[in-house]
């Protein structure tokens, strides 16, 4: 027969029970779904926008470069693999995940600096924001990920100085996985829809 | 009638008429300046992806969250069950034997 007492002690045993999700990564999902919300805003209009138009790209107005971002999405790509690969090596031990951590990060730069130059080659063949059509989608979207890609890129290299230190968390190193597989994720989709 | 039978008739009462206005209000939607402005092809196309797009995404990923946490919560269960049927099994082992029936004096 159990005492009231033990009923008390499971009631608190209970109650401290794992949580399902950790905030940060709960808060972090929540961010990013309010996030997937405003890419997919963003991509639907420019289909429609698209679709309206009798010549495409817009008159005067440059080719986007597919090809040669191909490359770029690669690399980001790579990047997430990278994360994954520490995600791994986090699990068995702790330090040895500092490699493909760093690997990811310097791989996610490499994207940033590499956008960067892309859009430097587009405002010189004339493509601007006021331009047209075009170049309004092309810098709103491809801005919009670039702001998060950066973003991102702080919260992981926070993540690699705690993971320095010693004092990074299992669930530290989620929330950072959660914003960067994001902006992983959704960049082939606006390569393929905005560049094509 | 009772009151709150009332109430719940004017409500079904209510249902209806906003059903039966949404059924007939597609005449009304005509009047969006952007959907009408073209009628190819591929700009029905593309409202209906950007519709599907935006209608499927959030559907998409309440599911995924909701099966993930299902998922979650059975783990966190079965670890749990694991943990007190080992602790259960702990006790027994180190709780002292009965005296046997053999040994008790007649």
């Amino acid at each position: 027969m159990s005492s009231p007492g033990y009923g008390r002690m499971r009631v608190v045993a209970e109650q401290r029970r794992e949580p399902l999700v950790p905030s940060g990564v709960m808060g972090m999902l929540l961010f990013v779904f309010t996030e997937l919300m405003l890419f997919a805003g963003l991509i639907s209009a420019f289909t429609i926008s698209r679709s309206s138009a009798v010549v495409w790209p817009p008159p005067g107005q440059p080719r986007l470069p597919f090809e040669t971002t191909a490359f770029n999405t690669a690399i980001l790509l790579a990047s997430g693999v990278a994360l994954f690969w520490a995600r791994r090596r986090f699990r068995i031990q702790r330090a040895s995940a500092r490699r493909p951590l760093a690997l990811a990060i310097a791989l996610g730069a490499f994207f940033l600096v590499a956008q960067g130059r892309e859009w430097v080659a587009m405002i010189a063949q004339g493509l601007t924001l006021t331009s047209s059509a075009l170049g309004s989608f092309f810098y709103m979207i491809v801005g919009v990920h670039g702001l998060h890609a950066l973003g991102a890129l702080g919260l992981l290299g926070v993540t690699y100085a705690r993971l320095r230190r010693g004092w990074l968390a299992s669930s530290q190193l989620a929330t950072a996985e959660v914003l960067w597989y994001f902006v992983v994720g959704v960049w082939p989709v606006i390569w393929l829809v905005v560049y094509r | 009638m009772s009151r709150a039978a009332r109430v719940r008739r004017l409500a079904l009462a209510a249902l209806v008429l906003v059903l039966a206005a949404a059924g007939l209000a597609p005449g009304v939607a005509d009047a969006c300046a952007v959907c009408l402005t073209q009628d190819s092809k591929a700009f029905t196309w593309a409202l209906l992806k950007g519709t599907a797009l935006l209608s499927l995404t959030p559907l998409a990923v309440i599911g995924l969250g909701v099966w993930y946490l299902r998922r979650r919560a059975r783990q966190l269960d079965a670890a749990e069950e694991a943990a007190r049927r080992e602790r259960e099994a702990a006790e027994a082992a180190a709780r002292p034997s009965a005296p046997h029936r053999a040994a008790r004096p007649a």
